[in-house]
């Protein structure tokens, strides 16, 4: 019992020490720096990549690498579209949102296309 | 929290979980039987010392467990800031700096929301944390106008103007859209559109 509680404990203490700086992206410029609750700026991301008409789904991933913000967006697209042509229409779109929101303009986008098969888009039906 | 502190954080909480584990298998193997599991040679070593030995030890697990839970509960609470704190040859009270800079900060970025500021001084200059909401928009160019902001009215309230601001976001308001933005229609899934 005592040994499990000790297990409990230590992982949710490791969870709270990694999950805090997992969730946040620091900007840091001369004199100071701001701390970003990444997971507001995914959502922003997100709302904007959903609302392309060939999007069924999309997950993004916000991080600063090298002290420049970097987006990860992974999208489910429609059956039979052009899936590297729509990555490259996205990938314009977070750029720039990504660069309004952060204010840096060197952002790094990268999108992960996945075109669904008929079948799969079935299974996504509500 | 310190680069320190998360790693100190992260090692208690790796060997906690090591130790754990060992205690549960240890446990579940004594339990299945026909299994004998001595402690190991530095344990029984310990129990046997002389009692000086054994008391050492055991003060020195309990010194090292009360620290470990001091810092719990600083990190928890935050360090204490002192009522005043000398600054040159002035005495300077850091929480009337702080509801200066809080103020000025409201009133010269627009969208801004203060909720807190910290002020400390470091020996060197001053550090300040301020948790705010802001717009999503233009973080960066942001962060540079409130630094600009806070040193300026730091340097005319106390003559120094040089330290570190730290903008701790605590929510995004508003949309952040510029003018120019068209309002947008929410597609939803839209699988009724021919494919």
């Amino acid at each position: 019992m005592v040994y499990a509680a000790l297990v409990v404990v230590s992982l949710v203490l490791l969870a709270l020490v990694v999950g805090r700086g997992r969730h946040e992206l620091w900007l840091a410029g001369p004199g100071g720096g701001i701390l970003v609750p990444a997971l507001a700026v995914e959502a922003i991301l997100r709302d904007d990549v959903q609302e392309h008409d060939e999007v069924v789904r999309a997950e993004v991933s916000v991080r600063v690498r090298r002290g420049r913000p970097a987006a990860t967006v992974t999208v489910d697209l429609r059956p039979l579209v052009d899936g590297d042509a729509v990555a490259a229409e996205l990938g314009g779109e977070v750029r720039a949102s990504l660069a309004r929101i952060t204010g840096v303009a060197d952002v790094h986008v990268r999108v992960r296309p996945r075109v669904l098969t008929v079948k799969q888009l079935a299974r996504r039906l509500p | 929290m310190s680069v320190v502190s998360r790693i100190l954080a992260v090692v208690v909480a790796v060997c906690g979980m090591a130790c754990g584990l060992v205690g549960l298998v240890r446990a579940a193997a004594l339990a299945a039987g026909d299994v004998a599991w001595r402690p190991p040679h530095w344990w029984t070593a310990l129990i046997d010392a002389p009692a000086s030995w054994s008391a050492a030890a055991a003060a020195v697990a309990a010194a090292a467990a009360a620290a470990c839970l001091v810092m719990a509960f600083r990190q928890l609470r935050g360090p204490a800031q002192p009522a005043v704190v000398r600054v040159g040859d002035v005495d300077v009270k850091p929480d009337a700096l702080a509801r200066m800079v809080a103020q000025r900060l409201a009133a010269e970025i627009a969208g801004l929301t203060v909720a807190r500021v910290r002020v400390d001084w470091d020996g060197k200059g001053w550090d300040v944390v301020a948790v705010v909401d802001v717009p999503p928009l233009g973080l960066a160019v942001l962060r540079d106008h409130a630094v600009d902001v806070v040193m300026a009215e730091l340097e005319r309230a106390t003559g120094i103007g040089r330290g570190r601001l730290t903008l701790d976001v605590r929510r995004f308001v508003g949309g952040g859209e510029s003018e120019e933005d068209e309002p947008r229609q929410r597609k939803g899934l839209g699988f009724t559109r021919p494919l």
